[in-house]
């Protein structure tokens, strides 16, 4: 066995031991090997006289005090660096606000989405600048009512996306536009 | 040697090879092999066993291309050595103490 054979082979067998422990104990041998190499050994006898892989990895496993080879093992908790939170606090305003905002949006579609009727102005026009994808062929009208100004108010909805869109189907003209029903009156948009 | 005895005498020796001059690894193994028999990685145990009682220092040199670690003895290391000579002749008077019985039969 070459001497690279030896530490590849002792350093395998002593995985998982606190790295600098091994480091120190496998150049000791190493220098040991080459002490022997020296005075004239050859290279597989130096190897053969310094010990036996199992043998020398044993002994250290057993000389590694306990509480050294836990602390290896125990994950070290990942500390907050000073650099970190200052930048953290200095992008704040950046940040948060932008949490705040992703936070807005997913609440205001989310309740448009999940109440899906008429709600304000406002709100229900965001929706469906979101999910105008719901300009699809697939839908049925569900209903009907006639309102006083002559028109039909249907209700739309969207088998892809399940959605409610209000739209007035003008049962005269056979036009049909979106409409939002707000107050018995109809906004176009 | 009964293993007890050896192991109170190793650090001795070990001490006692690098007492006149500072010494490496391999070196120390052979000026001790006409006495007693040591391991690689017993040796390695009894010097970082010195090394934490301050009773030997360690220093890295180049040599032949390539590091070795040399070994100091200290005050306290010499002051062990004394000890043990001290401990010995204590020894050496049970010792004839033992012998005399079988010298007197």
């Amino acid at each position: 066995m070459t001497k690279r054979e030896f530490i590849a082979q002792l350093q395998k067998k002593l995985q998982g031991l606190p790295k600098q422990e091994v480091e120190e104990r496998i150049s000791f041998y190493g220098e040991m090997i080459e002490d022997r190499m020296e005075e004239g050994m050859e290279e597989p006898q130096a190897v053969a006289d310094v010990g036996t892989v199992e043998e020398i990895s044993a002994q250290i496993i057993s000389e590694i005090p306990l509480t050294k080879i836990a602390k290896e093992r125990v994950k070290p908790k990942r500390r907050w660096e000073t650099w970190e939170i200052v930048l953290l606090a200095i992008g704040s305003p950046i940040w948060l606000s932008l949490v705040v905002a992703v936070f807005a949006v997913g609440a205001f579609n989310l309740y448009s989405i999940v109440v899906c009727r008429r709600c304000a102005v406002v709100c229900f026009r965001f929706t469906c600048c979101v999910c105008s994808f719901c300009n699809c062929s697939r839908y049925h009208i569900s209903d009907y009512r006639k309102q006083s100004s002559g028109r039909c108010y249907g209700r739309r909805r969207c088998r892809l996306y399940g959605l409610c869109h209000n739209y007035v189907h003008c049962l005269q003209s056979g036009d049909e536009r979106r409409y939002i029903a707000y107050k018995n009156d109809c906004f176009r948009y | 040697m009964d293993i007890q005895l050896k192991r109170g005498l190793l650090d001795v020796c070990v001490l006692a090879a690098i007492k006149d001059e500072d010494s490496y690894g391999y070196k120390i193994i052979k000026d001790m092999k006409p006495y007693i028999e040591m391991s690689e990685s017993t040796l390695y145990t009894i010097l970082k066993r010195l090394e934490l009682s301050g009773m030997l220092t360690v220093r890295t040199s180049e040599h032949g291309g390539r590091l070795r670690k040399y070994y100091h003895i200290t005050k306290a290391g010499l002051g062990r050595i004394e000890d043990f000579k001290d401990e010995w002749r204590e020894v050496m008077s049970i010792y004839r103490f033992v012998t005399k019985e079988d010298d007197v039969k």
